[in-house]
């Protein structure tokens, strides 16, 4: 069994992966995903763990053909620029072909399988996005 | 006190499954042909503990290069590593800490399959919430491009006139990876990476090494280093405020501008164009360019070798390489070798030429002004 992965690393992150757990600013205001103990544009440390809308708008996207190793069952990969509103988060967007997505449409966050560890088995979870489903 | 350019090496940028990273050098070093010792070696390469399993690189290119004995250390900041090696030897020769410093660049990226390498080259952005989620270094390029050709209604064959452009340049540079021409309409079409990015949009992965002297002594060199400055800016393209900027890049060339008096009169440019989609950002973020206007600038030839603002005569990374480490001291080699007369390309009339690099979409710029002798 080989680990390609830190489980640590992981296991950090995954209330971020999975909530989209941003940082607020205490002292200017911003909220920012990924979340940092100091703020990236006032450099406070004063900073709070915030939970960022679960749905937006899409940004801009792109379809990847050549995605880096570990994709492949996934392939082809679309990457999205979401715009939550209070920040933006970039991810993958699933549960849509490509002629189904457009700038601008609104989309919902949902925890999806990211990849698996190789031998290890270990399945890693993380938000991905998708066309928001409408409730009738 | 000044910094020149001594002389500088290089091998020719490719596939070169039958030579090891060593060999390379070996080769650049030879090409170069300057027996000067060095006080101190700066290696420049970003891919070496996956690519050959070697830490202390720097070490082992000191013995490799018969100078044992020299300290040598090795500098990492992504795509930026030979532009900020660069910027540490000049600060260091002209505080007066050293006499002459060998740089040396190299990268091995054709010892794995691509998509293996895809995956090493996508820790240039953020690591855990960028690279973790399977965004590659073309798709984030992507995003940028698509934002630009919707925010600025411009369209992929417009864009695609650098490319075309780049193997234009590359057909007279012995060195350069790609040395065919094609036309905006091939780039269109060509098998797409990350839409809109198309293989032809996108740089070759190659190897290749390139050493440079660099020294406080004025005689017999090259070119001189007038001035090289650098600085960083958010890592995760999601703090940009806005992903077709890039304020780093900016502040370098502003401060550049401040050194050289207020006044900049650059004869050549030679940028990091990793996609087709890079150097309009980057012409448009120094302010030679307004937002949005550089695709019609670059389309009417003001970029062109003959135009107003000649860039990436060689080829850019798109058709001469990128071979990351040592992308930023092929920059330096062959301008200094341009104004010197000693490359295979001249510019006869061209006194300053500036080199800029970005790391990923910005995360790390510099900046390395030189001057011909
Ligand atoms: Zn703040």
């Amino acid at each position: 069994m080989s680990m390609e992965y830190s489980v640590p690393l992981y296991w950090r992150n995954r209330i971020n992966y999975y909530r989209l757990i941003g940082g607020k600013c205490k002292k200017c205001g911003r909220i920012f995903f990924p979340p940092y103990n100091r703020c990236p544009y006032c450099g406070s440390d004063e900073i709070e763990p915030v939970e960022l809308p679960r749905t937006g708008k899409l940004l801009t996207y792109t379809v990847s053909y050549n995605p880096p190793e570990g994709y492949k069952l996934q392939t082809p990969l679309i990457i999205g620029l979401v715009d939550l509103g209070v920040a933006k988060v970039v991810a993958q967007i699933t549960d849509a072909q490509p002629d189904e997505l457009k700038e601008g449409m609104d989309v919902e966050a949902v925890v999806r399988r990211i990849r698996e560890d190789r031998t290890a088995g270990l399945i890693h979870y993380a938000y991905k996005f998708r066309p928001l489903v409408k409730q009738e | 006190m000044g910094v020149y350019v001594k002389s500088y090496g290089l091998t020719k940028l490719g596939r070169s499954y039958f030579k090891s990273l060593y060999d390379l050098v070996n080769d650049a070093l030879s090409d170069m042909d300057d027996t000067t010792k060095p006080d101190l070696i700066i290696v420049s390469s970003l891919f070496t503990s996956t690519s050959i399993g070697q830490l202390d690189l720097a070490s082992k290119i000191a013995e490799i290069t018969g100078y044992k004995g020299v300290p040598a250390i090795r500098v990492e900041t992504g795509e930026t590593s030979g532009h900020n090696a660069v910027l540490m030897a000049f600060r260091l020769l002209a505080s007066g800490q050293y006499d002459n410093i060998l740089l040396v660049g190299a990268e091995k990226t054709t010892e794995f399959l691509a998509a293996r390498m895809y995956k090493e080259i996508s820790k240039v952005f953020d690591s855990e919430y960028e690279a973790y989620m399977g965004v590659g270094h073309a798709s984030l390029h992507a995003l940028a491009m698509k934002e630009y050709m919707r925010r600025y209604g411009k369209t992929h064959r417009e864009l695609a006139y650098w490319p075309a452009l780049m193997h234009q340049n590359a057909l007279n540079n012995p060195y350069a990876a790609l040395r065919f021409p094609v036309d905006q309409d091939s780039v269109v079409k060509a098998n797409t990476v990350s839409d809109p990015i198309t293989l032809l949009d996108s740089y070759p992965l190659v190897d290749g090494a390139s050493t440079v002297i660099l020294t406080r002594n004025p005689n017999s060199a090259l070119a001189e280093i007038k001035y090289a400055a650098a600085a960083t800016d958010v890592m995760p393209i999601t703090h940009k405020e806005d992903i077709l900027d890039l304020p780093a890049l900016r502040t370098v060339y502003n401060r550049i501008k401040e050194e050289s008096g207020g006044d900049l009169s650059i004869d050549i440019f030679e940028v990091t164009d990793q996609f087709t989609i890079t150097p309009y950002l980057i012409f448009e973020s120094i302010g030679i360019a307004d937002k949005g206007s550089s695709v019609d600038m670059v389309n009417n030839g003001l970029f062109d070798r003959s135009g107003q603002y000649p860039t990436n005569v060689t080829g850019g990374l798109k058709a001469r390489g990128h071979p990351f480490g040592a992308t930023g001291l092929y920059q330096l080699s062959e301008i200094a070798g341009i104004l010197s007369g000693t490359f295979p390309i001249s510019m006869e009339d061209a006194k300053e030429a500036l080199i800029l690099g970005i790391n990923g979409l910005g995360s790390n710029a510099s900046g390395i002004l030189v001057g011909r002798r």
